[in-house]
């Protein structure tokens, strides 16, 4: 099938049925009726009327949110639906993808009530668990690891979690991992079946759609990974206050959430809190010995 | 009234210049506790580039953003601190004092209240910053002799710093004594170690900070060293590189002229003799 003919794009990701006016080779395609999601090009304000919070490069009040990256684009989310892009001259629409895939769309999610938390998910048995962690612990170069075990692949860096039922679910992002060199080296990874995320950086980017799992799970157990100073392991199951704070600190873009969605937010953490036990995994900073840590989360999981 | 934003002090330094006793110092200082600051929570003189400030401040993901595209955007941050702070603000900084390829400089002076910079015999510099590295100390001769030298620069992995140039040790020292942006107060780490009361009290009235003399004789006892190295020894510091045995070692004067040959001790005279003799490192 040629891309004409499937223009509008049509894309699942997080659980939400996304059409686009441009291709996104990263997410799933998908075919239904009545989009959920509208990603378009457009002109975007300058600026938001009395924002209720904002930073150097971006502005938010409830359903609303803009950010601009120079050279790059600017973006601006509308009510949970609607992602208008305005494209620099100069910049590719692979990093235009780049910072929209999980960045934006983690505005847009939050627009929505719906909440992830900064982790991978992996697929094990009818169940998923979650490797959390802040940048560079080691989360994507882990997943691989588990991917390398036939393991299957439902998110990376970004993990949309819900309750439905009383039950914590993990919705599938999309099938797509990146990778440092560094890492790639340490898995021994060639750097062709990947491709550069942009051309200044020695960070690549995988497709991975035979080893993507594109329905949603119940989740079995978050693990945070946390890099420390000295040469031992360290695992611990988190209780109480801690628990919830970990969770809270691992929310991903915590500082996107409007003080309207702020109450679920809060609801939806104490719910996974009560379920589902998290343990923190402290490891050596370098350098990261994957095969370890797949032992030390293996055996959590039994 | 018009805003002040000149609320930041940088505490600029080549690292293992007295930099961190002198940021345990100042929190014990401010926060005027009778029990020592520990080492693993001195928020109140963070450094100027960790990543989740960054993050934090612009709603961007540094970690896909190049190092240019980072630095392009640091001013901006240290202006967004200025302007949101009610006090004077206090940032440790590695980096040197450098200009963008716009001409802006990336410690923006409408930001800026002053910058205390610490300096150190580069020869004793040398042999504690081997240590920190876990390198011979002779290789860390080249490190103070090059002018590409930069902390987290590489490209194909993850840091959680930001990079910071920091070119040679004489190149760091006269980017920030010299810039003439912003008021400086310079402090010899071997005056710092002579006369602790007299230097750290002329620091702090050079800040203005309204501490009495009792205020600073007690913060200085509980930064001593020995504190410091037992705290370290207890918990560990996490600003340690994983590599060294240990971040609080003996912060001696004159360990360099004893360990290098006559040869490595030109290396560094040769390199910067300028510098050397300003600040009263050369006798002749």
């Amino acid at each position: 099938m040629s891309k004409e003919t499937i223009k509008p794009y049509k894309y699942r990701a997080f659980g939400l049925n996304i059409q686009s006016e441009f291709d996104i080779p990263e997410f799933l395609e998908s075919s239904f009726d009545e989009p959920q999601v509208t990603v378009k090009f457009g002109d975007i304000p300058s600026h938001l009327e009395e924002p209720e919070k904002k930073g150097v490069r971006y502005q938010l009040r409830d359903k609303e949110f803009l950010l601009w990256l120079d050279n790059i684009a600017g973006y601006y989310v509308q009510n949970g639906t609607t992602i208008s892009i305005q494209k620099a001259d100069d910049s590719t629409m692979k990093e235009v993808r780049l910072f929209m895939t999980g960045l934006i769309f983690s505005a847009l999610l939050q627009q929505r009530g719906i909440f992830a938390l900064h982790g991978s998910t992996v697929k094990r048995g009818n169940e998923a668990f979650l490797i959390c962690g802040n940048s560079g612990a080691g989360k994507s170069t882990l997943t691989r690891e588990f991917l390398n075990d036939n393991y299957q692949l439902l998110s990376d860096d970004i993990s949309v979690v819900s309750e439905q039922d009383g039950t914590i679910f993990v919705q599938p992002a999309f099938p797509f991992i990146k990778l440092w060199k560094d890492s790639m080296e340490h898995l021994e990874m060639d750097e062709l079946s990947g491709a550069k995320l942009r051309e200044q950086m020695d960070k690549y980017g995988f497709s991975l759609k035979d080893e993507f799992y594109s329905e949603a799970l119940p989740v079995k157990n978050i693990f945070i990974l946390t890099p420390h100073n000295k040469p031992e392991y360290k695992r611990e199951q988190l209780k109480g206050i801690e628990k919830f704070n970990t969770l809270k600190d691992h929310t991903y873009r915590f500082q996107f959430i409007s003080n309207t969605t702020r109450p679920f937010h809060f609801e939806l953490i104490n719910k996974i809190a009560a379920q589902i036990p998290v343990h923190r995994i402290t490891r050596p900073q370098a350098p990261i010995n994957t095969a370890d840590l797949k032992d030390v989360i293996e055996e959590l999981l039994e | 009234m018009e805003k002040n934003d000149k609320k930041i002090v940088w505490l600029a330094s080549y690292p293992k210049s007295g930099n961190t006793w002198f940021r345990v110092f100042l929190t014990n200082l401010l926060r005027e506790n009778s029990q020592p600051a520990h080492i693993n929570e001195l928020k109140e003189t963070g450094i100027a580039s960790a990543r989740n400030l960054f993050d934090e401040i612009t709603g961007l993901p540094s970690e896909d953003l190049t190092h240019e595209e980072m630095d392009a955007l640091r001013p901006e941050v240290y202006q967004w601190i200025g302007a949101e702070a009610e006090d004077l603000v206090f940032k440790k900084v590695h980096d040197a004092y450098t200009y963008l390829p716009d001409g802006r400089p990336l410690f923006p002076p409408e930001a800026t209240h002053s910058v205390i910079y610490f300096i150190r015999d580069p020869l004793d510099v040398a042999v504690s910053f081997a240590h920190h590295s876990a390198k011979k100390p002779e290789k860390m001769i080249d490190t103070l002799n090059n002018s590409n030298f930069s902390f987290c620069g590489k490209r194909h992995r993850f840091y959680n710093q930001l990079r910071q140039k920091l070119g040679t040790w004489s190149q760091h020292v006269k980017s920030w004594v010299d810039q003439g942006n912003i008021p400086v107060h310079i402090m010899r780490y071997e005056d710092m170690k002579k006369d602790t009361f007299q230097t750290f009290q002329s620091a702090i009235r050079f800040l203005g900070l309204n501490k009495s003399n009792e205020e600073i004789k007690k913060a200085i006892e509980l930064s001593d060293l020995s504190v410091l190295q037992e705290q370290e020894q207890q918990k560990g510091f996490r600003e340690k590189s994983i590599k060294a045995e240990s971040f609080f070692r003996k912060g001696s004067i004159g360990e360099g002229k004893q360990l290098f040959s006559e040869q490595q001790i030109n290396q560094i005279i040769d390199n910067h003799v300028d510098v050397l003799r300003r600040f009263g490192y050369l006798s002749s």
